[in-house]
C-alpha cells in the first residue's frame, strides 16, 4: 500500500514536474496589420513589442523623473547636457556586449548629439526642438543586425511579418512568460472572436464597453491600469490669446467632460466650480471620429461653453490631423501624453513635434529644456495652450493563468517579464 | 446452529418481515424526491430566466418611451435649435447613441445603418420600426428604432438603441456555480451570453446548439424543454421566458448535476439514514434475541435438570427399594434366599450399568472424523448377535434379514450400534415370550434402512407423538428414564437420517432407521464386531 502512494505521488510529482517546465506562451491578438518591429515604432501592437525587445538608457520612475533602465546611473551636467554611464555587464539578445559605440550611434539616429569617454556618454540637443529628456526616453539602445535590429530588452525577435511577430525570452525563468507571439486579426471583431475562443489569450487596447464582452469569460482576466494618455482640449493659440484662453481653461468643468468621456477616464484638476465662459463669438470644436468617446466630450464641450460654442466637427483622423496642423480650428478634443510631465513637451514645447496649436511660451520652453517639468507645469497653468480633462485607463484581457498582471504606466508590456504564470 | 447464528435469524425475520416495507417506502420516496428535486431545480430556473426577461423587456420599454419623447420634444422645437438638440440627446441619453430625424428626401448615409429605406418610411407613416439587434463597430449590441415625429408629418425620429444593458443583465445572471443565462433574437440567434465560450458566436454570428430550442421556445415558451445536452457537452436543466416586445427569448441553463446537488445530497443523507436504521434495528435485534435466547436457554436447562432429576430420583428410588428389600432377604442370614439375593443383585446391577451406560452415551457427539465405512449386513449380523445373548433369558428369538447386496453407510460404528441395540433392547421387552424380533436391512435408492420389528403389545397412538421426546418414557417400569429412543434419534439424526415408527396396539411395532447410504470402500474394511459394554 505504502508503495502505491509513494508511486502515486512520484507520478503526480513528475506529471506536475513536467507541467512546469511547459513554456508558457502569450498569444496577443489585435485588428489590422502589424508594422515591421523596430525600435523606433510607436504605431500598432508592435509598439508592445518594442517595450519588450527594446530599452532606452532611462525610463520614467513611479513620481515621473527619469531613472536608469539599460543605462547604470546619470547625472545633468549643464541645463540641456546630460551624461550616462554604460552598464558594462549589459549585452544585446545575441549575447554581444553593449559597446559605447551603439549607443552613441542609437543616440545619433534618434537626433541626439552623444560623444562617448571613459564608460559614460555624454548626451546633448541635436536639432529637435523637443526637450532632451523627452528624446532620451524615446531613443532605445540596439545595434543593427541582418533582420531586425537587437534590443538589449528581455525578450528577443524570432519571426515576423505584418501578421505574426514572435518573440522568446533572451534568458529562460521558471514561472514567467516564456514567448510572446502577436497576432493580426482582419478586424476587431475577429480579434475578439478569437480570444473569445481561446486560439489567443490576450488581447490589448480595450474600452471599457468592449471589456464586458470578455468579464466572467473563465480563460481571461480583464486587467485595468493607468496609462500616460489623457484627454485634453487644445486651444488654437494663433486665435486665441492668452487671457482668453486661461478664462476659457477656467470656465470648463473637467468633471463633466469627464463624464462625457466615459470609459473610466479619471478627471484631471480642480474641483473648485468652473468661471464663466468669457463672451466673445462662438468657438468651432474639432473631433475625431476613431473614438467615438471624443466627439461626445465635444458635444459636452459645446454644451458648456453655451453661447459660445459653435459647430462640432468630426472628421476621420486624416482630415481631422490635417485640420490640425492648418490651425483651422479653435478647440480641438484631443489626446496627449501626460505622463510622465517632461513628455507634455512634445504638445507644447515651442516647435515640439506634436506642437500644432502654434503655443510658444518661452518659459515653458526654458523649464523643460532644463529638465524642470514643475515650472513648465506651473507656467503651463498660468498660460495654458490646453486643458487636461482626464487620464486614460488601460485595459486588457490576459490569461487568467497569470497571476499578477498589471499593465506599465509607461510601457504598456513593461511590467510583462516580472507577471508569474502558473501551469 | 448456534446461539448467534439463531439471533441473527431471528433479527434478519424482524428486519425482513418489518423493515423491508419501511425501505421500500423510502425508496419510493427517494424517487419522488428525486423528480421533485428536477421539477423544483426547473422551477427556480424559469423564475430566474422570467426575472431576467422581465428586466430586459423593461429596459428595452424605457429606451423606446425615451425616444418618443425626444422625437416629441426636438420635432416640436424651432428648425434652427433642430440639429443641436438632435446631436446633444446622447449627452443626456447616452443609451440612445446617434439620433436623427428623417423626412421623406433623407439620403441614404442618413438612414440607421441596420433599418431599410421601408422600414423608416414605416415610422415616417406613423408606425414605428425596428431593426434586428446587430453589433456595431465597438463591438457593443445596438438596436436600431425609429418612431414618428408626431409634431412633424412625415417624419421620424431614429436613434441606435445601446444595448450594452442587455449584455450586463445576462451576463450578470449566476445560478449556483456555474449556471449562466442566455437570450436569443426571434430569428434564434445568440445576442447575448452569460457563458464566454458562447460570446463569439454573438460576434460572428454562427448558430449554438441552442438555437432551434430558442426558435420554438419564442414561438412557444412552453414547449421549450426543461432538460437537453448543453453547449459545453453537458446535461443542463433550462428555464425559459419570453420577452413580448422584442421577441426575444431568455434561458438560464444549469449543469444538472450542479442544480441537483442538494436534491441527491437529501437522497443520499436518506438513503444512509435508512441504511444506518437499518442497521441499527438489526444489531438491536440480534442483541435482545441473545438475550432472550440465554434467558431461555437457562430456563430450558432448569427445567431438563428437573426432568432429569425427577427421573433419577424416580427410577434409583425404585432400584433402591429393591436393593433394601434384598438387603433385608440378607439380614436374614437364611441360605434359602441366597438364589434370590444373588438374582436381585445381579438384575439391578445391570440395570444400573444400563443406566450409567444412557448417561454416557449423551456426552457422546458424532464426529465426522469417526465416521467410517460401514457395511449394514455385517452390522446388523453383529448387533443380532449380541441382542440374542439378552433376548434369550426373555425367550425370544432375534432374527436377521440381510439385504440381497451390501449395504454401505459411513458412521460412527459405536453409537449406531447403541442406537440399534436400544432398539433391539426395546422390541425385545415388548416381545412376549416366545416371540421373534426382526432386524431387516435393505437399500432404498440413496438411503440404506435397517428395521427393527416386533409382534409385542404394541405403543398407545397417544404415546406415538412424543415417543422420541427426552424425558418421555412410555415404559415407565422403574429402569428407564425416557433417555433411549431420543437418544436413538439424536445419533441417527447426526448422521444425517431419520428415524420414524409405526406400530398397532396389540400387534407390535416397527422402527425404520433411514441414514444416507455411501458407495463401497475400496477396500472393504474389516468388520470386527466390538464387544458391548
Amino acid at each position: 500500500m505504502r508503495r502505491a502512494i509513494a508511486l502515486a505521488l512520484s507520478y503526480l510529482a513528475a506529471c506536475s514536474a513536467g507541467q512546469r517546465t511547459e513554456p508558457f506562451v502569450l498569444r496577443i491578438v489585435s485588428a489590422g496589420d502589424l508594422a515591421p518591429l523596430g525600435p523606433s515604432v510607436t504605431v500598432t501592437t508592435t509598439a508592445a513589442a518594442v517595450d519588450l525587445v527594446y530599452q532606452s538608457l532611462l525610463r520614467p520612475g513611479k513620481n515621473g523623473e527619469l531613472e536608469p533602465a539599460a543605462a547604470k546611473a546619470w547625472e545633468r551636467i549643464a541645463p540641456d547636457r546630460i551624461r550616462v554611464q554604460l552598464d558594462p555587464a549589459l549585452s544585446f539578445s545575441d549575447g554581444s556586449p553593449v559597446q559605447a559605440e551603439d549607443v552613441v550611434a542609437s543616440l545619433a539616429a534618434a537626433g541626439l548629439e552623444a560623444r562617448a569617454a571613459g564608460g559614460w556618454v555624454e548626451i546633448g540637443r541635436g536639432p529637435s526642438r523637443d526637450p532632451l529628456d523627452v528624446d532620451v526616453l524615446y531613443a532605445p539602445v540596439y545595434k543593427r543586425s541582418e533582420s531586425v535590429p537587437l534590443g538589449t530588452g528581455p525578450f528577443a525577435f524570432v519571426e515576423g511579418d505584418a501578421r505574426h511577430i514572435v518573440l522568446r525570452r533572451v534568458q529562460a525563468v521558471a514561472g514567467r512568460i516564456a514567448r510572446v507571439e502577436f497576432q493580426a486579426a482582419p478586424t476587431t471583431r475577429d480579434a475578439f472572436a478569437l480570444a473569445l475562443r481561446g486560439e489567443a489569450n490576450a488581447i490589448l487596447n480595450l474600452d471599457d464597453r468592449q471589456a464586458e464582452l470578455l468579464e466572467g469569460v473563465p480563460r481571461l482576466r480583464i486587467v485595468r491600469g493607468q496609462g500616460p494618455h489623457a484627454v485634453a482640449v487644445w486651444m488654437n493659440a494663433s486665435r486665441l490669446g492668452p487671457a482668453e484662453r486661461s478664462a476659457l481653461a477656467a470656465s470648463l468643468s473637467v468633471a463633466e467632460l469627464a463624464r462625457a468621456y466615459g470609459n473610466g477616464c479619471e478627471p484631471l484638476g480642480a474641483a473648485s466650480a468652473p468661471g464663466n465662459v468669457p463672451l466673445g463669438h462662438p468657438l468651432q470644436v474639432a473631433a475625431p471620429s476613431h473614438d467615438p468617446a471624443l466627439p461626445r466630450t465635444g458635444l459636452a464641450l459645446r454644451r458648456i461653453l453655451g453661447p459660445r460654442g459653435g459647430d462640432l466637427v468630426v472628421e476621420p483622423s486624416a482630415p481631422y490631423l490635417a485640420r490640425l496642423r492648418a490651425r483651422d480650428f479653435d478647440l480641438a478634443m484631443r489626446t496627449v501624453i501626460a505622463w510622465p510631465p517632461a513628455v507634455l513637451g512634445l504638445f507644447t514645447h515651442t516647435g515640439g513635434v506634436f506642437n500644432w496649436g502654434a503655443y510658444s511660451n518661452p518659459r515653458v520652453d526654458q523649464a523643460f529644456d532644463r529638465g524642470d517639468a514643475s515650472a513648465a507645469r506651473d507656467e503651463l497653468r498660468r498660460d495654458p495652450p490646453l486643458v487636461l480633462v482626464c487620464r486614460r485607463e488601460r485595459i486588457a484581457a490576459v490569461d487568467s493563468r497569470i497571476h499578477d498582471a498589471t499593465l506599465g504606466t509607461w510601457g504598456q508590456l513593461e511590467t510583462l517579464p516580472d507577471w508569474e504564470v502558473s501551469p | 446452529m448456534n446461539r448467534r447464528q439463531a439471533a441473527t435469524r431471528l433479527a434478519v425475520l424482524v428486519a425482513v418481515s418489518g423493515l423491508l416495507p419501511i425501505a421500500a417506502v423510502g425508496a419510493i420516496s427517494l424517487e419522488v424526491m428525486r423528480r421533485n428535486g428536477e421539477v423544483s431545480a426547473r422551477r427556480a430556473l424559469k423564475a430566474v430566466a422570467e426575472q431576467a426577461a422581465a428586466r430586459v423587456g423593461g429596459y428595452v420599454a424605457a429606451q423606446k418611451e425615451t425616444l418618443r419623447a425626444v422625437a416629441a420634444a426636438v420635432a416640436a422645437a424651432p428648425d434652427r435649435d433642430q440639429r443641436r438638440r438632435l446631436e446633444e440627446v446622447v449627452l443626456d441619453a447616452p443609451s440612445l447613441g446617434r439620433v436623427t430625424m428623417l423626412g421623406p428626401e433623407a439620403p441614404d448615409s442618413d438612414l440607421p445603418p441596420h433599418l431599410s429605406r421601408a422600414g423608416v418610411d414605416q415610422a415616417r407613416g406613423g408606425q414605428e420600426a425596428a431593426s434586428p439587434v446587430y453589433i456595431d463597430q465597438d463591438l457593443t449590441p445596438k438596436l436600431d428604432y425609429c418612431v414618428p415625429a408626431r409634431a412633424r408629418a412625415g417624419h421620424a425620429v431614429c436613434a441606435q438603441l445601446d444595448m450594452l444593458e442587455l449584455w450586463r443583465f445576462v451576463q450578470r445572471i449566476r445560478v449556483g456555480d456555474s449556471g449562466y443565462a442566455l437570450a436569443f433574437d426571434r430569428e434564434g440567434k445568440l445576442i447575448a451570453s452569460g457563458a464566454g465560450a458562447l460570446r463569439a458566436a454573438i460576434l460572428t454570428g454562427e448558430a449554438v446548439p441552442q438555437a432551434g430550442t430558442a426558435l420554438a421556445a419564442v414561438r412557444d415558451p412552453a414547449a421549450a424543454p426543461g432538460r437537453y445536452q448543453g453547449p459545453l457537452g453537458e446535461e443542463v436543466l433550462a428555464g425559459w421566458a419570453w420577452v413580448p416586445d422584442p421577441g426575444w427569448a431568455v434561458v438560464v441553463e444549469q449543469p444538472a448535476r450542479e442544480a441537483l446537488r442538494t436534491a441527491r445530497a437529501a437522497q443520499a443523507i436518506l438513503g444512509v439514514l435508512a441504511v444506518l436504521a437499518l442497521a441499527v434495528s438489526v444489531a438491536l435485534g440480534v442483541w435482545q434475541s441473545l438475550r432472550m435466547l440465554a434467558e431461555m436457554e437457562l430456563e430450558e436447562r432448569w427445567r431438563t435438570a428437573g426432568r432429569i432429576a425427577a427421573g433419577v430420583t424416580h427410577d434409583l428410588g425404585h432400584r433402591v427399594a429393591i436393593l433394601a428389600q434384598t438387603a433385608g432377604l440378607a439380614e436374614t442370614g437364611d441360605v434359602v434366599f441366597l438364589p434370590r439375593i444373588r438374582d436381585n443383585l445381579r438384575s439391578e446391577v445391570n440395570t444400573l450399568r444400563k443406566f450409567v451406560q444412557d448417561f454416557a452415551d449423551l456426552s457422546r457427539d458424532v464426529k465426522a472424523i469417526e465416521r467410517m465405512p460401514l457395511d449394514l449386513n455385517a452390522f446388523a449380523e453383529s448387533i443380532g448377535k449380541t441382542a440374542t445373548i439378552h433376548a434369550v433369558q426373555s425367550d425370544v428369538a432375534v432374527a436377521v434379514a440381510r439385504a440381497p447386496q451390501p449395504v454401505w453407510v459411513r458412521g460412527d460404528r459405536y453409537l449406531l450400534e447403541r442406537a440399534g441395540l436400544n432398539l433391539l433392547s426395546n422390541a425385545v421387552e415388548a416381545s412376549p415370550r416366545g416371540g421373534e424380533v426382526r432386524l431387516e436391512v435393505e437399500r432404498d435408492g440413496e438411503w440404506a434402512v435397517i428395521r427393527v420389528v416386533d409382534r409385542g403389545h404394541g405403543i398407545d397412538a397417544e404415546r406415538l407423538e412424543r415417543l422420541f421426546d427426552a424425558f418421555k418414557s412410555t415404559k415407565r417400569t422403574g429402569a428407564h428414564i425416557g433417555m433411549g429412543l431420543p437418544n436413538v434419534k439424536r445419533i441417527v439424526e447426526a448422521h444425517g437420517g431419520r428415524v420414524t415408527v409405526m406400530s398397532e396396539k396389540g400387534r407390535g411395532s416397527t422402527f425404520q432407521v433411514t441414514i444416507p447410504a455411501s458407495e463401497p470402500p475400496a477396500r472393504p474394511a474389516a468388520i470386527t464386531p466390538r464387544p458391548t459394554r
